[in-house]
């Protein structure tokens, strides 16, 4: 079943286009990784997907066109995890979890409402910070507080801008295991911006490359991670490995120079 | 760790929150109670109680005083500092900023200049007794108007709002300070009166306008606290979780308007309270817009009718205007409160 | 050197001949020869201050009377060595007082107060503007050439008047409205616009009427006296403002021989709450009102505010209302030159039978008519005091 299809989006701020022609389908509980130097439109495409943004073209969720869906129905549906740096006044992270809720809950939290936050908190481990304040929180944690926002909306579809930016490995490890084990155990469809390949290839079962802001390539990782594409879209000579526990491994050698246009 | 640990302690907490508004609330009647007592003229306690007990009759001394003059009085300090609280609360929600008050979108000046108008010229709107109130109300919808549309040429965000308020407050500020210059001595004393605020005027009147107001609004205001506590996340988050960000701020904006409109028509502008009261409130009830919006109504009401009674005591028989008072008080209790919380509460 | 040594050694030969005479009885004349020879050391000595040799000159061969030497209510002290002719005056109170004494032929300039008060000063508001006494408009005061400048002891400031001009035009200043130094600065103006005998003739006026309220007062015991509540006209409005001790309105209820309900709990303006005036109440409630008086337009404010105050709840309680003693003065009768018209009226409110000889619109048109340039429709129309048997009661 297809959960999310495209057609030919495309979105300018102003008169600066920053995508165009974005065509693509995502079937249910497909990990896709959003990959592509910085500018590549990664972080729009996110937004739009979330209706943040007002896209032109296509944009079905569902099979139903995102423009006739309501904020309140786009927000049941969908969880978005920004990238982390906003602080929150005067909030537990209790209290940003169960902001989660707000397409759901009415004036109380109900039962399901706190099941569900519940939930979201274990499943980040983060039980032991649950009274504390968001802000006195380190980057990491704060990361983690937002992905279990996110899953506190009890989503069919996650969306992750760069969720391992502020975490260090054994953090950024655990947080995409979690999410991976998520989406196959519920068949949550996730779509991920990465800045990292190897993370990408790891746990991300369809690849899209994006570069100023067109699809460049989809397909799985192993098809698309060649040291040509890498030097197409990111302007690196890289050398690739393979490891049977580690998987792919992208070992960037030096930048080279901007192929004329 | 037990399974219901997390929710066990949103309900301890939930539970605390209720009781800490409870209290003062039954702390707020404790210094009404004790409000009607105070005054320049000597009435026992006992005297005091009874009269409201017998209702109004006008025909004693003690009588008129207590129902003309002291309950009305009161009642319009309770009445207003809870709108001023509230209105506050709710700009600092919108506007995602601790520095916000119901004066940042310029309403203060822009009621003043309505009040100097009306002194000065004699020109406004509403003809006879009602002139300076209407002058004063209208004046503040005007600014509220104007700082929306000022603000929608970039769209709705808390930076062009603040912004829009600054210049129009600006605007109205200098066009105050012109009909001062060409008003004579009398009527610039009498806009600075006005401008110090003052529950001495207060009536039966005055008094239910302004609770119909509240009565409106602060429920109405409760339907959005799920939206504002949401909205401190970020204007991207609060949209991806369902938020209509604009119609929340527009909302927000509209109904802390009306209520500051509606109090300091009558009152004249009373500062601080709408700055001060969400913090207070803020500290001890947490961030979370359905406890922190009635809470903060209460707060006001408490700081304002506090503040209000001591003006009226420290000095007597002098009253001092509680504008000046609500600034002594409200300072330093709110650095006290301040310096004595670790809590990094904003 | 011989330029001005001859002028010089016959200022020095004058001045020795007349010294001698200086100890012997001081008359004005005797002054006038004192300072002419401090005059003449200044000048020697030079200086910023010093006169100018033309200053001696006209002094010494023009105007036998001067020298003279006045001091200012700001405390500054000013030698004048010829009559003055051109005048500036900043405020109402002082073109009032020289109007009184009949100066006002010498004015050139005036304030923006005198310009809009056409029924007060109905020939000298039409001179040019000089701007507020906030703001004075140095340009225009330039433009006139005066030799003097009248203005309040505190307005403007230095820093916007006299640092603008040149130091040979003098400020002086003084109020014109405070009873305490009022009398003195009127003998000062006497002695600035040389007209001694218009300053004996009002002084006399003035004198026998404050004289005629304080024999009559001084005898009553304190017990006996009024007790009186006196505020400004706001009314519930803009606050219920209390004048004590050191305001202009105490000061005229104590000279007519009241007591103040408000001394020894408030000093100054305060404003107080309706219940302390029931608390205290008053036998007489005094208001004074800026509005009305010489600007005849204004007598509907003057009724309302009666009305509004009578009929404050509660009131009718108190003595004063149920007497029917409450009265309002206007700025213009109750301050100023006019004052003592206004103290006999208040002291015939306070002790109507120590004063039934005495009418109090009887001496008030004396005033108007010597002292002031006012027409007939101002002694008819003018509303100085309410309830003034013209209606509206």
């Amino acid at each position: 079943m297809v959960t999310i299809a495209t057609k030919n989006v495309r979105f300018s701020y102003g008169s600066t286009p920053v995508l165009e022609d974005i065509t693509f389908s995502l079937d249910t509980g497909t990990i896709l990784g959003l990959v592509g130097p910085n500018g590549s439109g990664k972080t729009t495409l996110i937004r739009c997907i979330d209706k943040v943004l007002q896209p032109e073209g296509t944009f079905l969720i569902d099979e139903r066109d995102i423009q006739t869906m309501r904020r309140v129905e786009i927000a049941s549906k969908i969880g978005y995890v920004p990238q982390n740096g906003a602080r929150i006044a005067a909030a537990t992270v209790f209290d940003v979890v169960m902001m989660g809720r707000t397409p759901h809950m009415s004036w109380r939290l109900g039962e399901r409402d706190l099941d569900r936050i519940e939930y979201a908190i274990r499943l980040l481990g983060i039980e032991d910070l649950a009274e504390r304040d968001y802000n006195e929180l380190s980057g990491g944690q704060q990361q983690k507080v937002l992905i279990a926002r996110a899953v506190a909306q009890d989503p069919n579809i996650l969306l992750l801008d760069e969720p391992t930016n502020n975490l260090d490995i054994h953090h950024q490890l655990e947080a995409l295991a979690t999410i991976f084990d998520l989406s196959r155990s519920t068949g949550m469809t996730v779509v991920m911006a990465v800045h990292d390949l190897s993370i990408a290839a790891r746990y991300a079962d369809m690849l899209m490359m994006l570069k100023n802001g067109k699809v460049v390539a989809i397909g799985r990782p192993e098809d698309l991670i060649t040291p040509e594409r890498i030097r197409e879209i990111y302007g690196v000579e890289a050398r690739i490995f393979q490891d049977p526990e580690a998987g792919l491994i992208i070992a960037p050698l030096r930048a080279v120079p901007e192929l004329a246009l | 760790m037990s399974d219901s640990s997390i929710r066990g302690g949103y309900a301890r907490r939930t539970y605390t929150r209720i009781i800490i508004i409870i209290c003062l609330f039954l702390l707020l009647i404790l210094l009404t109670g004790v409000a009607a007592t105070l005054g320049s003229y000597p009435i026992g306690v006992m005297e005091v109680y009874g009269t409201i007990l017998a209702g109004h009759n006008g025909g004693s001394d003690i009588s008129t005083i207590v129902w003309n003059y002291r309950l009305p009085r009161i009642l319009m300090g309770i009445l207003a500092g809870a709108a001023l609280g509230l209105a506050g609360a709710m700009m600092q929600g919108i506007l995602r900023n601790p520095l916000a008050s119901p004066f940042t979108l310029g309403i203060a000046s822009a009621a003043s200049f309505g009040a100097s108008l009306a002194i000065v010229l004699g020109a406004g709107v509403v003809a006879g007794g009602s002139l300076l109130v209407g002058n004063a109300f209208l004046f503040t919808l005007v600014a509220a108007a104007a700082v929306y549309g000022l603000a929608q040429v970039r769209g709705i965000t808390s930076e062009t709002m603040i912004m829009a308020g600054i210049a129009i407050m600006y605007l109205f500020s200098a066009m105050t300070s012109f009909l001062q210059y060409i008003g004579d001595s009398e009527d610039v004393h009498a806009i600075v009166f006005w401008m110090f605020g003052s529950l001495g005027r207060s009536t039966w009147e005055t008094v239910m306008t302004v609770a119909i107001l509240v009565g409106v609004l602060l429920p109405l205001s409760l339907l959005s606290a799920r939206s504002l506590n949401t909205l401190a996340a970020g204007d991207e988050a609060a949209t991806s979780l369902g938020v209509p960000v604009e119609k929340i701020r527009i909302g927000g904006m509209a109904g802390a308007s009306l209520l500051t409109a509606g109090v300091i028509c009558f009152t004249g502008t009373i500062g601080f309270i709408g700055l001060v009261a969400p913090h207070i409130s803020r500290m001890v009830l947490g961030g979370d817009h359905r406890f922190l919006l009635p809470g903060t109504a209460v707060v006001g009401a408490l700081v304002l009718l506090g503040a209000d009674s001591i003006g009226r005591t420290i000095m007597t028989p002098q009253i001092l205007p509680v504008g000046i008072m609500t600034a002594f008080l409200g300072v330093p209790f709110f650095i006290f409160l301040f310096l004595t919380r670790r809590r990094n509460y904003w | 050197m011989s330029r001005i040594g001859i002028p010089l050694f016959c200022l020095v030969f004058l001045a020795l001949l007349i010294a001698p005479a200086a100890p012997a009885g001081m008359s004005s004349d005797d002054d006038a020869r004192i300072l002419l020879s401090e005059g003449i050391l200044s000048y020697l000595s030079g200086g910023v201050r010093a006169p100018s040799l033309s200053d001696l000159h006209d002094a010494a061969v023009h105007y036998p009377r001067y020298p003279r030497r006045v001091t200012d209510t700001a405390g500054t002290g000013f030698t004048f060595y010829r009559p003055i002719e051109r005048v500036v005056v900043m405020h109402a109170n002082a073109a009032e007082s020289i109007v009184a004494l009949g100066g006002d032929d010498r004015i050139v300039g005036v304030g923006a107060t005198i310009n809009t008060n056409t029924l007060q000063f109905p020939e000298i508001s039409r001179l040019p503007g000089v701007g507020r006494w906030t703001e004075p408009d140095i340009e225009a005061i330039l433009a006139l050439d005066p030799d003097l400048i009248l203005t309040y002891v505190s307005w403007p400031e230095p820093e916007k008047l006299e640092r603008h001009l040149p130091s040979r035009i003098p400020v002086v200043r003084m109020e014109y409205y405070k009873a305490e130094v009022f009398r003195d600065e009127m003998v000062t103006t006497g002695r600035i616009f040389d007209e001694e005998e218009n300053l004996d003739e009002y002084l006399a006026w003035y004198d026998a009427n404050l004289d005629l309220v304080e024999g009559r007062v001084s005898t009553i015991p304190y017990e006996e006296r009024v007790r009186v509540y006196a505020e400004s006209g706001s009314g519930q409005s803009f606050g219920r403002r209390a004048y004590s001790e050191g305001t202009g309105l105490h000061d005229l209820l104590i000279a007519a021989g009241g007591v103040n309900v408000a001394e020894g709990h408030v000093t100054g303006y305060a404003d107080v709450e309706n219940e302390w005036v029931m608390h205290q109440n008053p036998d007489v409630i005094l208001i004074w009102s800026g509005k009305a008086g010489y600007k005849l337009d204004e007598r509907a404010e003057i009724v309302d505010l009666y009305k509004e105050i009578v009929s404050t709840p509660g009131f009718e309680r108190i003595q004063a209302v149920r007497d029917n003693r409450v009265y309002i003065v206007t700025s213009g009768y109750a301050f100023g030159t006019g004052s003592p018209a206004a103290l006999i009226r208040v002291a015939s409110w306070l002790y109507p039978d120590l004063f039934t000889d005495v009418d109090p619109d009887e001496i008030h048109a004396e005033y108007l008519e010597r002292f002031t340039r006012t027409g007939r429709e101002i002694r008819e129309s003018g509303t100085f005091y309410f309830p003034d048997g013209r209606g509206n009661e």
